[in-house]
């Protein structure tokens, strides 16, 4: 479903600043999901095999929207297959990601 | 016994609203993952069979990584009874291969459109097990609203199984379901084709391309915007905080309002009058008659406190707590909150059982079962137990104190509000561990739709005269009786070194600390007929705040944890409301 998704997901949302994420267009080669901003896609490349994780729509190779970076620590939000979920940032930095456009 | 049709699918999905609409049964729903903390049960009558439909905990997949998951594979194993033994912990714990007598006849297992792969994945597991099974194709309205249109008729060939689309919320489908379901309750084996392949996300991606197409020109709904500004931190927080104050100004306004102009007038011009002239014509002057109409007259508080003064903000609160829950604004508000909750040993997702408390703390410490961790479950069941009024409290506060003193009435809630957090910290920094990482849906923003929640505030009513106002008047009544026999003095006096000399209050302050161990609104709304000055009213507020919470909850924690959880609460919410009674008095006396 893959290809399906990626034409749902509509026009990338502005960029938030929060001051340690990259910033749009400069993600290249692999880096961890908890590095990218909001609004920018990614692809994932590697990550721990964890079933609740695959459940949740977090597989190899399967693209993903960063929504939101929460504060105070909080966790990441990210969209895949059009359902959001908040990942804990001590997750998200085990999962590293290509940038797409 | 009926035989068992289990009822099964992705947390968060609709089937508790599907096990409603099929058993006539209200078990509680609501637009968050682990809403549902245990198996309910419930007679479904198709044609002349009936059967006990099982509302099973939605679960991710079945490799029993979570004790959810255990419990749904236990289930599935061997049937109910032994899953429910092993839940409370008596159950033997072997021979779970043996196929058990009490093996379900069929699995209507709810597959969400929105969400198709982790549903098929889910459901290829439980097609192993070799039981009949009917899908539930839910929430196609809203997959279609998404861009996405499922073959039904192509997904159940794919799966083998029959497939019925429904719109659970709205009652689309469900009588389908339950012909679909009768005749495969009769069949004895389950899908031919999925049983013995080996369940892998390729082969769930697969049958996802096949049924699933993607329709031309769809745009974003405006829902799914707002879906999406509640959840980032910009403009989520201001929003937060926003919709918070919000809801405050429901419950309190719409309760004061329906209090005021609607229940107590009523009462008064209509109710008490003949019932006074009832009991004055018939029951000669004395004790009897001071005991139904005097100065705690059984008949008039009896009715007004319950009725006139509680049941007005039961009534704004749940459905301000309704809207919330079916919209899908709690998770939100959970992952906003994330962070700050980590400080203290929690996840975002403690905020749930906490706003239930605001409600009743039974619900609210049932609820914390879906937290993940023992530390987690503690800590927000002592913050509900010590700090958090509940809904029938917050009423009794606001009767007491709003037309005295709205900076006393702020000053209790300011209170409360310190001490829950000052327990989290407390308690976190003597519990060794950290809550494990956040990992949650969240799911879409959803109109709540009115039937289902006029459904849960009526529920909620029905539940409060039975469980609540009940033991009220019984309360009342024994007031009453005390008052008038003059026991109530005595006990004034037995107290006296406590209530009188450490509290400052009158003697008959000792009366609300009595009753309020049977309801915690009766440890306030004594003292509203007591004359007493804004400090001693700030104290008693304070002391009934923190005051043991009723002895419903009590029982709930020693069911839902221990004897000795439930005593230590008893202890540390008993002496504490005293100490900070004293405190606040000693302070005050300072000040003024």
């Amino acid at each position: 479903m893959a290809q399906v998704n990626d034409a749902l997901i509509p026009a990338a949302a502005p960029a938030e600043f929060t001051g340690n994420c990259a910033r749009i267009g400069q993600v290249s080669g692999e880096v961890s999901l908890d590095t990218l901003c909001a609004g920018q896609r990614a692809r994932v490349q590697q990550m721990p095999q964890d079933s609740l994780l695959h459940c949740l729509g977090l597989r190899q190779g399967r693209s993903l929207r960063m929504i939101a970076r929460q504060r105070f620590g909080g966790p990441v939000v990210v969209e895949l297959d059009g359902r959001c979920v908040a990942l804990g940032r001590s997750i998200a930095r085990t999962i590293s990601v290509t940038g797409t456009m | 016994m009926a035989d068992t049709v289990l009822l099964m699918g992705l947390p968060n999905v609709g089937k508790s609203v599907i096990f409603n609409r099929l058993t006539g049964l209200n078990v509680h729903v609501a637009n968050y993952v682990g809403t549902t903390v245990q198996l309910s049960s419930g007679r479904l009558r198709l044609d002349s069979r009936d059967f006990a439909l099982v509302d099973v905990p939605g679960t991710y997949s079945l490799n029993a990584s979570c004790e959810a998951e255990e419990v749904a594979v236990d289930i599935l194993r061997c049937g109910t009874s032994r899953a429910r033994s092993k839940t409370t912990g008596r159950g033997d714990g072997r021979g779970h291969d043996e196929a058990s007598s009490d093996r379900p006849a069929a699995i209507l297992f709810v597959v969400d459109a929105t969400n198709l792969e982790s549903s098929l994945y889910l459901l290829f597991q439980v097609l192993q097990y070799n039981i009949p099974v009917v899908v539930s194709l839910n929430r196609s309205d809203l997959s279609r609203e998404k861009g996405y249109q499922i073959d039904a008729g192509r997904l159940s060939r794919e799966l083998g199984v029959p497939v019925v689309p429904t719109v659970a919320v709205t009652g689309e489908g469900m009588g389908d379901l339950k012909t679909v379901l009768l005749q495969q309750a009769a069949a004895s084996s389950g899908s031919s084709i999925q049983a013995d392949s080996p369940v892998t996300w390729d082969r769930v991606e697969e049958v996802c391309l096949r049924v699933c197409t993607r329709v031309p020109h769809h745009s974003e709904s405006r829902r799914a915007r707002w879906g999406m500004m509640l959840t980032r931190p910009w403009p989520g927080l201001p929003l937060c905080g926003a919709i918070i104050g919000l809801v405050l100004l429901v419950v309190v306004g719409v309760g004061m309002g329906l209090r005021q102009f609607v229940l107590l007038p009523v009462f008064r011009t209509f109710l008490f009058p003949p019932l006074e002239n009832l009991v004055n014509q018939t029951i000669p002057a004395g004790l009897l008659q001071n005991i139904l109409i005097g100065e705690y007259g059984f008949l008039i508080k009896g009715i007004e406190w319950p009725f006139a003064l509680v049941l007005p903000y039961i009534i704004s609160f749940y459905i301000a707590m309704s809207v919330l829950e079916d919209s899908g604004y709690m998770p939100r508000l959970a992952v906003l909150l994330d962070g700050l909750f980590n400080r203290v040993g929690l996840k975002g997702s403690g905020i749930i059982p906490l706003m239930l408390g605001y409600g009743c703390a039974i619900p609210a410490i049932l609820a914390t079962r879906a937290l993940q961790s023992k530390k987690e479950r503690l800590i927000v069941t002592t913050m509900v137990c010590v700090a958090v009024p509940c809904i029938s409290q917050t009423g009794a506060f606001i009767a007491l104190l709003s037309a005295r003193s709205i900076v006393v009435m702020l000053a209790v809630f300011l209170l409360g509000a310190v001490a829950m957090i000052a327990v989290a910290i407390v308690l976190n920094r003597f519990m060794p561990g950290n809550p494990p990482a956040t990992l949650m849906e969240i799911p879409d923003l959803l109109i709540p739709q009115p039937d289902v929640l006029l459904k849960k505030v009526w529920v909620r009513i029905r539940l409060f005269v039975t469980d609540g106002a009940l033991p009220m008047i019984i309360g009342v009544a024994i007031a009453a009786s005390l008052y008038e026999t003059g026991l109530m003095s005595a006990l004034g006096e037995l107290a006296r070194p406590l209530v009188v000399s450490w509290l400052g209050l009158p003697t008959d302050a000792a009366v609300p600390l009595v009753l309020g161990i049977l309801r915690r609104e009766l440890a306030v709304l004594p003292l509203m007929e007591m004359d007493l000055t804004t400090l001693q009213l700030f104290v008693g507020a304070a002391v009934a705040l923190f005051y043991v919470p009723c002895i419903a909850v009590i029982a709930t924690l020693a069911r839902e944890f221990n004897i000795r959880l439930a005593v230590m609460i008893l202890i540390v919410t008993t002496v504490g409301a005293f100490l900070v009674g004293g405190i606040i008095l000693r302070i005050g006396q300072l000040l003024m």
